[in-house]
């Protein structure tokens, strides 16, 4: 009989036990999920690129910034929800437009798109659309890139992203409420798919196609770096 | 040793190789688990594949912005390759060092308990949020379950039965 009640005993300890861990596990997982979610947007200042560059729409509708007749046209295809591009853009932009835009030697031309994440690349893709409406795409971009994470995306912060960059706040909110350009979207990624883009970033300097994150320079002469391919095009066209 | 004694040797270690059964059974689920881990680390922290793409779904899921843990940059799969190798070195010292012998069952319930309500998680953005599914983390989330299972198991059976 003593035997018998022990043997209870023991079997609703363990049952305590295993509420217990239970318990501490929802805690943990709760914990690293809400590690997750994106802090609050740091959209207090927009980050300037020098007004003086010339920038523009390409005969596609393609946003570029630099001299358009510049030797060398670079092509970036991205996706804002994009994690590699992300690291992509802050690996190379800076010094690629202190090198190469600014002295008027290459053309930056973005083709984005909206194909990895559901969550982020359309609405991302939507709202610098609605940017580039009002002429105002690469302080926007640059606000995406800059707050891209899980959730960051929401309509409201896009609408403090397009505040920053000091648009029109009702047109940005009209046009995207009303997705003027979803389709539009949604056909570019399609045309820019079945021209063989399947992933992100993919960059084409003078027609040569790389798909991946590469570094701006690389660690050793041989190594594949946007600056080498720039040179080699440089090169190529006589600077 | 007399007949009697035998007999109550015999009868202990019956028992008792069910439950070693459960532990190796364990011990392989959790080296499966290190291994896929392991593997999905690799192709993180090499960039093997540092594109952004929905045509290969571990490539999307891997490079997303949910496969690190917060704004730390450490990717999630370290995180999983660090708990099945706890729960590896706790199931084969179970039978070597006390503290293991005493409280490892428990320990690894806990790791498999959180690794499968993460994954649980995981899993929801794979499907809804990423719309793409990694079968490697698939094979994770599955190896964890199964692992809460035994464990669990091993853990409820009635001592010296």
């Amino acid at each position: 009989m003593a035997k018998k009640k022990r043997k209870q005993q023991e079997q609703t300890n363990k049952l305590l036990i295993i509420g217990g861990i239970v318990v501490a596990a929802v805690v943990v997982v709760g914990l690293l999920i809400a590690s997750n979610r994106t802090p609050d947007v740091d959209a207090s200042s927009a980050p300037v690129i020098d007004p003086s560059i010339p920038r523009g729409l390409t005969k596609d509708g393609n946003p570029y910034l630099g001299e358009p007749d510049a030797p060398v046209t670079m092509l970036l295809y991205e996706d804002f929800g994009c994690h590699n591009c992300k690291t992509f853009h802050e690996d190379v932009d800076a010094r690629l437009i202190e090198e190469y835009i600014v002295p008027g030697r290459v053309k930056l031309v973005i083709y984005y798109i909206a194909f990895v994440d559901a969550a982020s690349s359309l609405p991302g893709a939507e709202g610098a659309t609605c940017a580039l409406d009002q002429g105002e795409f690469w302080e926007y971009r640059d606000l995406l890139f800059e707050n891209q994470g899980v959730r960051a995306f929401s309509r409201e912060n896009l609408i403090q992203f397009a505040e920053t960059a000091g648009l029109d706040i009702a047109q940005f909110s009209n046009c995207f409420d009303r997705k003027e350009y979803t389709q539009e979207i949604v056909d570019r990624s399609q045309v820019a798919y079945d021209f063989g883009i399947t992933g992100t970033p993919t960059l084409e300097i003078n027609g040569e196609r790389q798909v991946g994150v590469f570094p701006y320079v690389g660690e050793t002469p041989n190594q594949l770096s946007v600056k080498a391919l720039l040179d080699i095009a440089l090169q190529e066209a006589g600077e | 040793m007399s007949k009697t004694e035998s007999l109550q040797l015999a009868a202990a270690k019956e028992p008792m190789s069910k439950l070693e059964k459960l532990r190796w059974t364990s011990a392989g689920l959790a080296l499966v688990g290190l291994l896929d881990s392991v593997y999905l680390t690799w192709i993180k922290l090499t960039h093997r594949l540092a594109v952004c793409s929905n045509i290969g779904d571990c490539e999307a899921v891997n490079n997303s912005i949910y496969s690190e843990i917060g704004s730390t940059g450490i990717p999630i799969a370290v995180m999983g390759a660090g708990a099945f190798l706890a729960m590896l070195i706790v199931l084969l010292l179970e039978k070597r060092v006390s503290i293991f012998e005493d409280n490892g069952v428990v320990v690894v319930i806990a790791l498999s308990m959180i690794g499968v309500l993460y994954s649980a998680y995981l899993t929801y953005i794979e499907i809804f949020v990423l719309k793409a599914i990694c079968p490697y983390c698939v094979l994770s989330a599955v190896v964890l379950v199964i692992l809460l299972i035994v464990t669990l198991v091993r853990f409820l059976q009635p001592q010296g039965e």
